[in-house]
């Protein structure tokens, strides 16, 4: 099993997570349950890091081409969606529908 | 006994989710549903990562405001101005109310909606926090909670159940421990511990020295 701080290291700096102090920061709690949700997955061993990195950059890329270079998380998040999504563990429609549920406020609440 | 509570039943702390966060909220319900995650798992990895948040500084601010009479009634008085004079402000922790533990009055808190929480002051929320069990029970019989937690409260003392809201933490400052008259704020803090702060614990005895 990698260190976890050396998966992220691994990442282009221009891409790597939002720090200070060389700490993560974390603009809202959200973002940090995205990144630990990631870097949980992979420590279990649900996918390789370079799986997850290699959609992070072309999440990042993407974004910069539109002209909209969105904040981190969103991409990060994006990237995670699509991983999800090649490994068959959550299909398109069940995100984009337990998404909506908590948008209406139908989960208010935490899992 | 006597139980307040602030808010149980309005939604005044709802609000529309933007989308990546309902994103974020969709995954975490659904991987966990699946057995692919705990929400433990996710807690810890983001703790192993991020040491700038944590109950260290909720205890900072009451051990200066046990050692610092004025320092105590600024805390009392603009709780956010008190802890951004020691730089505490941040994630989670923008506007924060002090509610302090007397022999006569015990304050706890809860965020009965979902687990709002100070994160900069207190860390990464406990999961017990964020226990729709918790959430219920501290509202509907908060004595019984607490002595769960093994606070136990003489009948007169009246508990006050503060329900956290998006835009509202609280800190509750707890009773400062007799034979402590000597100790430094660094001392004093070692005796603050994160469930004290949430008024589901009392600060640590010092240790018994001869």
């Amino acid at each position: 099993m990698t260190a976890p701080l050396a998966i992220l290291e691994e990442l282009p700096a221009a891409m790597a997570i939002p720090r200070r102090n060389g700490e993560p920061v974390f603009e809202a709690p959200w973002q940090a349950t995205a990144f630990g949700m990631v870097v949980s997955m992979h420590q279990h061993g649900a996918f390789p890091w370079s799986a997850f990195k290699t959609l992070l950059i072309e999440e990042i890329a993407a974004a910069a081409r539109c002209g909209d270079p969105g904040s981190y998380y969103d991409h990060w998040v994006a990237a995670f969606e699509r991983l999800l999504g090649d490994l068959a563990l959550l299909t398109p429609q069940q995100i984009g529908n337990r998404t909506a549920e908590f948008r209406r406020g139908d989960r208010p609440d935490h899992p | 006994m006597s139980t307040s509570h602030t808010s149980p039943n309005d939604e005044h702390h709802w609000q529309p989710l933007a989308e990546t966060e309902a994103k974020v909220r969709a995954l975490e319900s659904l991987l966990v549903e699946a057995g692919h995650l705990t929400p433990a798992d996710i807690d810890q990895m983001v703790e192993e990562f991020v040491h700038n948040l944590g109950p260290m500084n909720g205890a900072q601010v009451i051990a200066k405001a046990w050692a610092d009479p004025q320092y105590h009634a600024r805390l009392l008085a603009n709780a956010s101005a008190a802890i951004d004079e020691l730089g505490f402000l941040g994630l989670q922790t923008e506007v924060v109310v002090a509610v302090e533990n007397t022999p006569t009055v015990h304050h706890m808190v809860v965020c009965t909606l979902c687990s709002c929480y100070p994160w900069t002051l207190l860390g990464i929320p406990p999961t017990w926090f964020k226990d729709p069990q918790y959430r219920s029970r501290s509202v509907i019989e908060p004595r019984a909670v607490l002595a769960d937690f093994g606070v136990t409260l003489a009948d007169d003392v009246e508990v006050k159940v503060w329900d956290t809201s998006a835009e509202v933490r609280y800190l509750v400052v707890p009773q400062r421990p007799a034979g402590t008259d000597g100790l430094s704020e660094t001392e004093l803090a070692g005796l603050v511990t994160r469930d004290s702060m949430l008024g589901v614990g009392f600060a640590l005895a010092p240790q018994a020295t001869t």
